[in-house]
C-alpha cells in the first residue's frame, strides 16, 4: 500500500514538475478579452486575430491610423481613375516577409486574388466581390481593376482580412504566421498566452520593444484583478468598465476611454409580424431611453447613436435625437398598429455582459410601453445558428463590430430581414459617388434612411476603455478597427521584474505515461494475480469504450455549426459552406466516429477547428498546468484532512472535536469559487502576495490549489473521522487496548490502516473532480487548464476538441479507479487474496 | 493469597447500575467459569479488570492483582498491566484480530509493547507462543492475515497474544461460543491447558452450564449484575443451593417428554433425491476452476408427524440443504420433492402451494422478522399463500399466536419491544400460520438463553406430537438433538455419512465425523446421563 | 459479548440536526415567502439608487441596475432549490427503482446497472453539466436536468448496497418462504429499510446540487436574466468586489447557508437513523 502511494505520487511529481527559465526582456505584456481562434486575419472574421496581429505581424497596403483615416502601408501611394473603375498602386520597396520570402506586386496579386476566389474562405469576401483583377505593371505597381465603382477602396484594404500574405505560407497563417509586420509568432501557451518577437530583419524602423506579450483574459473580474496587481502593462480593450472608478485613483494606472467601432443594437426581425409594421418599430425605438441603458448596462461608458454608424466614421450625422425617449408616444403607435393591449416577444441574446445587462435594462422599459419581453440567453453558437442564420427570432441585442458596415443593410438575405430598394439606390449611389462631398453627403442621407425606417433599435456606439500603467506611451485610444497596433508604443520608466516564460521543451509525456502505466500493471500482476489484473483492465477498457460512444453521440446532437461560428457575423454563406467540408464535417456519423477512436489509440486526438493545432498537443499543454493544480490540491487536502481527521476522532464530543466538525461543515458548505475570489481578493489585490490571475508558474497555482483543496478536505477530514469512529468501535481496537497499547498508539497503529480504505474510495473520487471539475476555479483565476479548454471548446463549437478532453477526463478517471482498485486489493490482504483466487466473492 | 480479588466491584453507566457489588477471586492455576444469561453482566465485569470499561461508566470497589490495587491505577499505568500481567481473549475471532496486519505482528506487538525489544526478537518470541498454540511452523506463518484462518485458527491466534507474555491471569470471554463442538472443545483445551501449565489464573466467561461443568473448578452465578452464588463447578450436576441456581439447573434439564414412534407408513412430505448443490468454482485467467459442491448427492426424506436432526460441522452443507428443501435455492443434480411434486418443475401457482407446507424458522430471532412490521404484518404475509384469504387474518393471527403462548395483543408490536424468546416464538407462529406439513430449524434455539429454550422446545414437540408437524432440526447441541428428535443425520463436506435413529447414532457412533461431534460435546451431567 | 461498546458515537450530535433543520425551514419559508412579497420588487430598476451600501432601506444594498439586493437574494432561493429539488427528484425517480432491481437480482444484471453507473461516475459531472446544458441550451430546467443525470447512480448505489445486505437477511428468506414475489419484497421489505438512506443522500445531493447550480450559472449556464439567480449574482459582483461587496457577500452567503443547512440536515439525519439499522443489522 505505502508502496504504491510512493509511486504513484513520484510519478505524479515528476510529470508535474515545473521547469521555468528566466528570460529577461524588454517586454510588454497586453491583456486582450479574447483568443483568436488562429492567426489568419484572411480566413475567418474573429476580430480577436486582428486585435493580435494587425499591423503586428500583418500589414496590408494601406493602414487604419488612431483616428480612422487612411495612410499609406505596403502601398507608398494610390490614384483612382475618374470613373473609379480600376485604381493604381505603388509599393514599398525591399519589403520581406518574416521568412525572408520578397513583397513584391505578385504578391499583391495573389493576396486580393486569393480573397474573390471561389472556395476562399475569407469572411469579407462580399466587400471584395468587386475586384475582377489585379494586373501587376511592374514589381512596384499594381492595378486593381473593378467591375463596380468602390469608393473607398483604400479603406477596405485597410482592413486585416485585405492582409498582404505570402503564396508559400498562405495555407499555415493559421498557426505559424508569416507577415511582413514588425514581429513573429514566437510562443502560443493556448488559452493562456501568446508571444510575439521582434524581427531582427525588419525592413523598416525597429520598434523599441522587443517581445509583446499577449495574455488572454476574457473574465472581467479576472482582468481588474490582473490589471491590479500589474500583471499587465496594459489592456486597451478592458472589459470591466465597473471597475474603472476604482482603478481611476490609482496613480501608477492611466485609463483612457476613446470609441471602438462596436455599434450595439437591439435587431428586430423585419421579416416577421409585428416588426415587419414600421409602426411597430417606431413605437419601440421610443420606447427606450438610450442613456440610460448606456448608465445601467455599461456603467455610464458608451456613446448614444441613432443609427447604424460610427460617431468617429466620415459622414457621421448625429440622429440620436430622432426617437426621445417618449412612452406615451410609443403606445400611441402600438394602438395604431393594432396592438392596443401591447405586445409580447421574445429577446434572444447572445451570452455576452453587454447584451445581458442592456436586456435586464431594456426588459424594463419595453415593459413601461406594454411591451412584455421574454429574454432568453443562447449561447453564442446557437444565436449564429438560430437568430443570425436561421432567423428564428423576434428581437435580438448585438454589437456590430464592423467598421463602416452600413452595406449589411442592402444585403437581401441578412438577419434582420430589411429590404427597401430605396435604400439599395442610395447604397449604390454612395459607391458611384463622384465627389467626395456628394459621398458624404449620401452618407448622411443612408444614414437617415435607416433611423426613419427605424429598421432595428440603435442603441450606442461602445466605449473603447483602456488602462495602462503610466509611462507607456503610444498605444490606441480609439479603434477605428479592432486591433492593437504596437509598433509604435515606447516605454519609460517601468521597472519590469523578471519575466517568467514557459519553458517550450517537451517531455515525452506519452512514454512516460505508458511507462508507468506498465509499471503499475506489472506491479499488480505480480501482487494480485494476472488473471485479476487482466480482469480488471478489460472491465475499465470496456468503460472507456462505452464513454467513447456516449461522448461521441453526445456532441453529435449539439446544435450549432463550428463553421459558422468560426467565420463571424460578416461571413457568406459560401465560405462557411466551404470550410465546413474542409474541416470534415460533412462525412457519415459512424465513419466519423471509427477514425476518431482509431485515432485515439495511435494517440491521435483530430486537429482543432478553432485553433487548427493537434488537439493531443492542446491538451497535453492544459495538463501541463491542470495536472500540478490537481495534485498539488490534491496533496493539500490531505495534508489538511489527515491531522484534522485524526484529532476530531480521537477527542470525540469534546470541544475539539465540535470547533473542527464546525470547521469541516462550513469547509463543505462554502463554494468553492466563492472561496477562490475572496482569496483573490486578500492575497492578490489587497496583499499583493501571489498574481491574481493567468498561468506564469507554480506560484499562479498556490490559491487556486487552496480553493479546491478546501472544501475537499473538509470532505475527506470528516469520511476520516467517520471511519475512524467505526473502527475504533471494532473489537481488535478493543484487543489492542487489551493488549496494553495507549488510545494513541491504538488509534494510528490499528485503526488509522483501517479507517483508511474508505477514505481512499473517497480519494479516488476527488482526484478526477480535481482534474476536470475546477472549471469555475480556472475561470474565476483565468488559468489555462483544462476545464476551461473544454468549457471554450463547447461555447465554440469545437467539437472535436471537446471529444478529447471528455475523453483524456474520462480515461483519467477509470485509470485513478483502477490505481484505487489496485491499491485496494494490496492495501486490504483480504482483498488481495480474493483478487489471487480469481475474484470470488 | 488469591491472584486476583475483586471486591464489592459496582458499576453504573449513566442511571442505570449495571454491576453492584460484584465478589469474586480466583487462585493461582485456578479455573473460574463466570455464568449467566445474555446481559447479565458477565463481559463488564471482565472489562472492568482490565480498566476497559466504557468513558463515562462510574466504578466503585476494588479490584486486587497480586497485591496491586488495579482500581488505584491510572490509565497509563494499566498500560503496563493489560497484555503483560492480564491476558484476554475476545468472543469473536472474526473481529477479535486487525485484518490488515499479519498475525505475527499482531502476537509481536504485545512483545514490542511491554519489552521494548527489537522486531526480530520480538517476531521469535511471537513464533514460540504460536507454535504453544498448536499452530507450527511452516504451516501458519508469521506472515499470515487473520482472514486466512479458520474460526478456531484464529482464536488460538487470540490465545497465542494473550499468552505470549505469560501473564498471571487470563480471562476468556465467550472465547468458543462462536465455534462448533469439535472447535470449541480443541480451544478449550488449550486455554484450560495453557492455564494450568503456567500456574495462571483463567477467568472464563461463558453462558453454556456444561462448558462450566467441565472446565471449571468453581463456577460463579451471575444475574442482573449480581453474583447469585458461587460454587464448586461440581455443583452443576449436584444441586445448586440459590434459588436462581436451581432454577437454572431445571431449565438446563428440563426437555419435552418422549413422544410416541410414528408409524413406519406415514406419508412422506418431503424428500430429497440425490440432490447436488454446487457453487461457481474460482475463476482463473481463462475459464472456471472445479465447482465446490456444498450438498453432494444427498438423499432425505421426513414423513409426516416425525422429528429429524442434521447435524455436523460448520460449513458441512446443513443449511443449504435446508434452503434447497425450501425452494429458496436451486439445485444442478437431483430432485427436491413435496409431497411427491418437484420444486424445479412447479409452476408459480404451483410453488405458492408447495410453499405452504413447508416453512422455515432461522437462528437470530432479530433477524428474522422485519424490524419495522408489526407481528401483525409479519404473520399475515404467508396468508398469501393461502388459496383464499381468511375471512378474519386477526383472529387467525390471535390464534396462532396463541397457539405459540403469545397474548393476542403482541399482534400490535413491532419487534424490538419484545425479547428474544417472544420474537422467536412470532417467527414460529409465522411459520404455523399456513399449517404447514414441515417445519424447518435452522439452530433456531441455540442463541436463547436456556430459560426461554426449554419452553420453545416443549411447544414444538407438543406441535410434533398433537398436529402432526414434522419437524427439521439442525443443530450443533447435541442434546437438543438427542431429546426432540427421532432420526438424525450427519453430514461432513456435503455427503450424509452416517444416519439412523437418534438414540443409536448418538449412543454408539460409527463414522469419526459423527464420533468427533459426540466426543467434543460437553454435558451438564455425566453421571445421570449415559456417555456414548 | 453481553456488553457492546457503542459502535460509533454519534458524529456530530443532535445539535446539528436541529440546527440543519432549523435553518432549512428558514430558508424554505423565505423561499415560500418570496413567491408572493419581497421588500422590492426583485426586477424593479431604480436608476437613481445604483450601488447603494446596505442601509435602513436597502438591507442587502443595491445592485449596478439600482435593484434590491435582498429581495433578489430572496427570489433567487425559488431558483436554487427548485434546480437542486428537481434534479433530486429526477435521481430520486430513476436511481432508486434501479437500485431496487439491481439489489435483487444479481449476476449479470447487477453487473449491468452498476458498470452503467461506473459509466456516468466517469463523466465529469461539471463539465458534462456544461456539455448538457450547452447542448440543450442555457436554463434552469436544463441545468437540473444535466445535475439529474449525475444523481441517479448516487442513489443507485446507496439503494444497491443497503439492498444488496438486506436480501441475505433471515426476514427477507422467510418472506420468500412465504412466497412473496421479488418485486413485492423490493417494495415492501427493502424500500422501507434504505428510505432513511435515501432521505440522508436526497439531502445531501439537494446540497451538492444548489452548489452545482450555483457554478453552471456562474458560467451563465443556469436560470436566465431577469430570473434572479445566485451564481449569476456572484459572476456578477465578481467585478465590483473592491466597490461593493456586498453584491458578493449576500449571495454568497445564501448559498453558503443553504448548503450547510442540507448537509447538517443530512448529518443529523444519518447519525439519527445509523443507530436504529446498527441495531437492527
Amino acid at each position: 500500500m505505502r508502496w504504491v502511494h510512493a509511486l504513484v505520487a513520484s510519478a505524479l511529481l515528476v510529470l508535474a514538475a515545473p521547469a521555468w527559465a528566466e528570460v529577461p526582456q524588454s517586454r510588454l505584456v497586453i491583456g486582450v478579452p479574447l483568443e483568436p481562434p488562429h492567426l489568419d486575419p484572411t480566413s475567418g472574421a474573429a476580430a480577436a486575430i486582428d486585435e493580435v496581429v494587425y499591423a503586428n505581424v500583418f500589414e496590408g497596403l494601406t493602414r487604419l491610423t488612431p483616428n480612422g483615416t487612411v495612410a499609406p502601408s505596403l502601398a507608398e501611394s494610390w490614384s483612382a481613375s475618374p470613373d473609379g473603375l480600376s485604381w493604381t498602386f505603388r509599393l514599398k520597396h525591399g519589403v520581406t516577409f518574416n521568412d525572408g520570402t520578397a513583397f513584391n506586386a505578385e504578391t499583391v496579386r495573389f493576396s486580393l486574388m486569393r480573397i474573390v476566389a471561389a472556395g476562399s474562405t475569407n469572411a469579407q469576401k462580399a466587400l471584395f466581390a468587386p475586384v475582377r483583377d489585379v494586373q501587376v505593371i511592374d514589381p512596384a505597381t499594381v492595378v486593381i481593376h473593378l467591375s463596380r465603382p468602390v469608393a473607398n477602396l483604400p479603406y477596405l484594404l485597410a482592413w486585416g482580412d485585405a492582409a498582404m500574405v505570402s503564396p508559400q505560407s498562405a495555407a499555415t497563417n493559421g498557426t505559424r504566421p508569416v507577415g511582413t509586420g514588425l514581429y513573429t509568432l514566437s510562443r502560443w501557451q493556448r488559452g493562456g498566452e501568446l508571444e510575439l518577437v521582434r524581427r531582427e530583419d525588419y525592413w523598416g524602423r525597429a520598434p523599441q520593444t522587443q517581445r509583446l506579450t499577449f495574455r488572454f483574459i476574457g473574465d472581467p473580474a479576472a482582468a481588474f484583478a490582473a490589471v491590479r496587481a500589474g500583471d499587465v502593462d496594459a489592456f486597451p480593450n478592458y472589459p470591466a468598465p465597473e471597475t474603472i472608478g476604482e482603478l481611476k485613483r490609482d496613480p501608477a494606472l492611466v485609463v483612457t476611454q476613446g470609441l471602438s467601432e462596436g455599434k450595439v443594437i437591439m435587431a428586430m426581425n423585419n421579416a416577421r409580424a409585428p416588426f415587419n409594421d414600421i409602426r411597430v418599430r417606431r413605437a419601440l425605438s421610443y420606447a427606450i431611453d438610450r442613456q440610460a441603458v448606456i448608465d445601467g448596462a455599461m456603467f455610464g461608458f458608451g456613446q448614444p447613436i441613432g443609427s447604424h454608424y460610427s460617431r468617429q466614421a466620415e459622414g457621421y450625422v448625429d440622429l440620436t435625437g430622432r426617437y426621445p425617449h417618449d412612452v406615451a408616444k410609443a403606445r400611441r403607435l402600438l394602438t395604431d398598429a393594432g396592438y392596443p393591449n401591447g405586445l409580447d416577444a421574445t429577446l434572444r441574446i447572445p451570452p455576452r455582459p453587454y447584451a445581458r445587462r442592456s436586456a435586464e435594462v431594456l426588459v424594463n422599459q419595453l415593459a413601461a410601453a406594454n411591451v412584455r419581453v421574454k429574454v432568453e440567453t443562447l449561447e453564442w453558437a446557437q444565436w449564429l445558428d438560430q437568430v443570425f442564420g436561421r432567423k428564428q427570432f423576434d428581437l435580438t441585442i448585438v454589437e456590430h463590430v464592423e467598421p463602416m458596415d452600413y452595406d449589411i443593410y442592402g444585403r437581401t438575405d441578412y438577419y434582420f430581414g430589411y429590404n427597401n430598394p430605396a435604400f439599395d439606390a442610395l447604397l449604390a449611389a454612395v459607391n458611384t459617388a463622384p465627389d467626395e462631398a456628394t459621398r458624404l453627403s449620401l452618407l448622411g442621407d443612408l444614414q437617415r434612411k435607416i433611423a426613419d425606417d427605424a429598421v432595428n433599435v440603435f442603441l450606442f456606439q461602445s466605449a473603447r476603455i483602456g488602462v495602462h500603467k503610466a509611462g507607456i506611451n503610444g498605444i490606441w485610444i480609439n479603434a477605428p478597427i479592432a486591433a492593437n497596433d504596437m509598433t509604435g508604443v515606447t516605454q519609460s520608466g517601468i521597472a519590469r521584474g523578471t519575466a517568467n516564460a514557459p519553458n517550450t521543451k517537451t517531455l515525452p509525456w506519452h512514454w512516460i505515461g505508458f511507462g508507468l502505466l506498465a509499471a503499475l500493471l506489472a506491479f499488480s500482476a505480480h501482487r494480485l494475480g494476472a488473471a485479476w489484473t487482466a480482469k480488471k483492465v478489460a472491465g475499465h477498457t470496456a468503460t472507456l469504450l462505452a464513454a467513447s460512444v456516449v461522448i461521441f453521440a453526445l456532441l453529435q446532437v449539439l446544435p450549432g455549426d463550428p463553421a459558422a461560428y468560426m467565420m463571424g457575423l460578416n461571413a457568406s454563406p459560401e465560405a462557411v459552406a466551404t470550410l465546413r467540408q474542409q474541416m470534415g464535417l460533412d462525412g457519415p456519423i459512424i465513419a466519423r466516429y471509427l477514425s476518431w477512436v482509431g485515432g485515439l489509440f495511435s494517440g491521435d486526438f483530430g486537429t482543432s477547428y478553432t485553433y487548427q493545432t493537434p488537439v493531443a498537443g492542446l491538451i497535453f499543454e492544459r495538463l501541463s498546468v491542470s495536472l500540478p493544480l490537481a495534485i498539488s490540491a490534491l496533496i493539500a487536502s490531505v495534508l489538511i484532512a489527515l491531522p484534522v481527521g485524526v484529532l476530531a476522532a480521537r477527542y470525540r464530543g469534546k470541544t475539539l472535536d465540535t470547533g473542527l466538525i464546525g470547521l469541516m461543515q462550513a469547509g463543505i458548505a462554502i463554494p468553492n469559487f466563492w472561496l477562490g475570489l475572496l482569496l483573490i481578493l486578500l492575497f492578490s489585490v489587497g496583499l499583493g502576495w501571489f498574481p491574481a490571475g493567468g498561468y506564469s508558474g507554480w506560484t499562479s497555482l498556490l490559491l487556486p490549489a487552496l480553493a479546491l483543496a478546501a472544501p475537499q478536505a473538509a470532505i475527506l477530514a470528516r469520511v476520516l473521522r467517520t471511519s475512524l469512529l467505526d473502527t475504533l468501535g471494532d473489537d481488535y481496537v478493543r484487543t489492542a487496548r487489551a493488549k496494553g497499547l495507549s488510545k494513541n498508539a491504538a488509534l494510528i497503529r490499528h485503526a488509522l490502516p483501517n479507517a483508511w480504505i474508505p477514505v481512499l474510495t473517497v480519494l479516488g473520487l476527488q482526484a478526477p473532480f480535481l482534474l476536470a471539475g475546477s472549471v469555475v476555479i480556472e475561470n474565476v483565476f483565468s488559468l489555462p487548464g483544462l476545464g476551461r479548454l473544454a468549457f471554450q471548446a463547447v461555447s465554440q463549437r469545437d467539437l472535436i476538441v471537446v471529444q478529447g478532453v471528455v475523453m483524456v477526463l474520462v480515461a483519467a478517471v477509470v485509470l485513478v479507479s483502477l490505481v484505487i482498485d489496485i491499491a485496494y486489493a494490496v492495501a486490504d490482504p483480504r482483498q488481495r487474496d480474493a483478487a489471487l483466487n480469481g475474484g470470488r466473492k | 493469597m488469591n491472584l486476583l480479588d475483586i471486591r464489592n466491584l459496582s458499576l453504573t453507566l449513566g442511571s442505570s447500575p449495571l454491576l453492584s457489588d460484584i465478589n469474586l477471586s480466583i487462585a493461582e492455576g485456578e479455573i473460574v467459569a463466570l455464568v449467566g444469561e445474555s446481559g447479565s453482566g458477565k463481559s463488564l465485569t471482565a472489562l472492568s479488570i482490565l480498566g476497559l470499561t466504557p468513558d463515562h461508566a462510574r466504578i466503585s470497589g476494588e479490584i486486587v492483582l497480586e497485591g496491586r490495587a488495579l482500581h488505584t491505577l491510572d490509565d497509563r499505568a494499566m498500560q503496563a498491566v493489560r497484555g503483560r500481567d492480564i491476558g484476554m481473549v475476545f468472543q469473536e475471532p472474526l473481529s477479535a484480530l486487525n485484518p490488515v496486519m499479519t498475525i505475527g505482528d499482531q502476537v509481536a506487538e504485545v512483545v514490542r509493547h511491554h519489552q521494548g525489544c527489537s522486531r526480530k526478537d520480538a517476531l521469535a518470541a511471537a513464533r514460540l507462543a504460536l507454535d504453544k498454540a498448536e499452530l507450527p511452523a511452516p504451516r501458519f506463518g508469521l506472515d499470515l492475515y487473520p482472514h486466512q484462518l479458520s474460526g478456531g485458527q484464529r482464536q488460538r491466534v487470540a490465545i497465542a497474544m494473550a499468552n505470549v507474555l505469560e501473564p498471571r491471569l487470563l480471562i476468556a470471554d465467550e472465547a468458543t461460543s462462536a465455534l462448533d463442538p469439535v472447535n470449541q472443545a480443541k480451544v478449550l483445551d488449550l486455554l484450560c491447558g495453557t492455564a494450568r501449565h503456567n500456574k495462571a489464573g483463567l477467568l472464563l466467561i461463558v453462558h453454556d452450564l456444561a462448558v462450566a461443568r467441565e472446565r471449571a473448578d468453581r463456577v460463579v452465578l451471575i444475574r442482573q449484575g449480581c453474583v447469585m452464588e458461587t460454587a464448586p463447578a461440581a455443583a452443576l450436576a449436584n444441586g445448586l443451593s440459590s434459588d436462581y441456581g436451581k432454577a437454572l439447573i431445571a431449565d438446563a434439564g428440563h426437555w419435552p417428554p418422549p413422544r410416541p414412534t410414528v408409524a413406519n407408513n406415514a406419508p412422506v412430505v418431503a424428500e430429497t433425491r440425490n440432490v447436488t448443490r454446487l457453487y461457481a468454482g474460482s475463476r482463473k485467467l481463462w475459464g472456471k476452476g472445479p465447482p465446490i459442491r456444498a450438498v453432494d448427492n444427498v438423499n432425505l426424506s421426513v414423513q409426516r408427524g416425525t422429528s429429524i436432526g442434521l447435524i455436523g460441522e460448520s460449513g458441512c452443507g446443513k443449511s443449504t440443504l435446508l434452503r434447497a428443501l425450501c425452494g429458496l435455492e436451486p439445485v444442478q443434480g437431483g430432485q427436491v420433492l413435496v409431497k411427491g411434486q418437484d420444486w424445479a418443475k412447479a409452476s408459480v401457482g404451483e410453488q405458492r402451494a408447495l410453499r405452504r407446507r413447508i416453512q422455515p424458522v432461522f437462528q437470530d430471532p432479530g433477524a428474522s422478522l422485519d424490524p419495522r412490521w408489526t407481528i401483525a404484518r409479519s404473520l399475515s404475509e404467508p396468508l398469501a399463500l393461502l388459496d383464499k384469504r381468511p375471512e378474519n387474518p386477526d383472529a387467525l393471527i390471535a390464534v396462532t399466536l396463541q397457539q405459540v403462548g403469545l397474548d393476542a395483543h403482541f399482534a400490535n408490536r413491532l419487534p424490538h419491544q419484545m425479547s428474544g424468546g417472544q420474537r422467536q416464538r412470532v417467527a414460529l407462529a409465522r411459520a404455523l400460520i399456513t399449517k404447514p406439513d414441515l417445519i424447518v430449524l435452522d439452530e433456531a434455539v441455540s442463541a436463547l438463553d436456556v430459560s426461554v429454550r426449554a419452553r420453545i422446545l416443549d411447544l414444538l414437540s407438543g406441535l410434533c406430537r398433537d398436529h402432526g408437524i414434522a419437524l427439521l432440526f439442525v443443530s450443533h447441541d447435541l442434546e437438543v438433538i438427542r431429546r426432540l428428535t427421532d432420526q438424525v443425520l450427519v453430514m461432513e463436506a456435503g455427503r450424509i455419512v452416517e444416519q439412523g435413529t437418534t438414540e443409536t447414532v448418538l449412543a454408539s457412533p460409527q463414522h469419526p465425523a459423527t464420533q468427533r461431534l459426540v466426543a467434543a460435546t460437553p454435558r451438564l451431567n455425566p453421571e445421570t446421563e449415559p456417555k456414548a | 459479548m453481553t456488553f457492546a461498546a457503542p459502535k460509533r458515537m454519534r458524529a456530530i450530535g443532535p445539535r446539528s440536526l436541529k440546527i440543519g433543520l432549523g435553518l432549512s425551514v428558514f430558508i424554505i419559508l423565505v423561499t415560500l415567502l418570496a413567491l408572493v412579497w419581497t421588500p422590492f420588487d426583485p426586477l424593479f430598476q431604480n436608476p437613481d439608487a445604483r450601488l447603494m451600501a446596505p442601509d435602513s432601506q436597502h438591507l442587502f444594498g443595491t445592485d449596478a441596475l439600482g435593484r434590491d439586493v435582498l429581495s433578489l437574494v430572496m427570489a433567487g432561493a425559488a431558483n436554487s432549490v427548485a434546480v437542486a429539488g428537481s434534479a433530486v427528484i429526477f435521481g430520486l425517480a430513476i436511481g432508486v427503482p434501479l437500485g431496487l432491481w439491481a439489489a435483487a437480482r444479481s449476476g449479470w444484471r447487477d453487473d449491468v446497472v452498476m458498470r452503467g453507473g461506473d459509466l456516468v461516475f466517469a463523466f465529469p459531472s461539471l463539465l458534462t453539466a456544461v456539455m448538457l446544458a450547452a447542448a440543450t441550451g442555457p436554463s434552469a430546467f436544463n441545468a437540473a436536468l444535466a445535475l439529474g443525470v449525475f444523481n441517479i447512480p448516487v442513489f443507485m448505489r446507496v439503494v444497491r448496497g443497503a439492498g444488496r445486505g438486506l436480501w441475505s437477511r433471515d426476514f427477507v428468506t422467510a418472506a420468500r418462504a412465504a412466497g412473496q414475489s421479488t418485486r413485492s419484497i423490493s417494495i415492501r421489505h427493502i424500500l422501507p429499510h434504505v428510505l432513511g438512506l435515501v432521505v440522508v443522500q436526497a439531502a445531501v445531493q439537494f446540497a451538492v446540487g444548489v452548489a452545482a447550480e450555483a457554478g453552471l450559472s456562474y458560467l451563465g449556464l443556469g436560470a436566465q436574466p431577469p430570473a434572479p439567480s445566485w451564481g449569476r449574482m456572484l459572476a456578477e459582483s465578481q467585478t465590483l468586489i473592491g466597490t461593493a461587496p456586498w453584491l458578493a457577500i449576500f449571495p454568497g452567503l445564501a448559498i453558503f447557508a443553504t448548503v450547510l443547512a442540507l448537509s447538517l440536515t443530512g448529518d443529523g439525519l444519518r447519525d439519527r437513523l445509523d443507530p436504529r439499522l446498527k441495531r437492527e443489522v
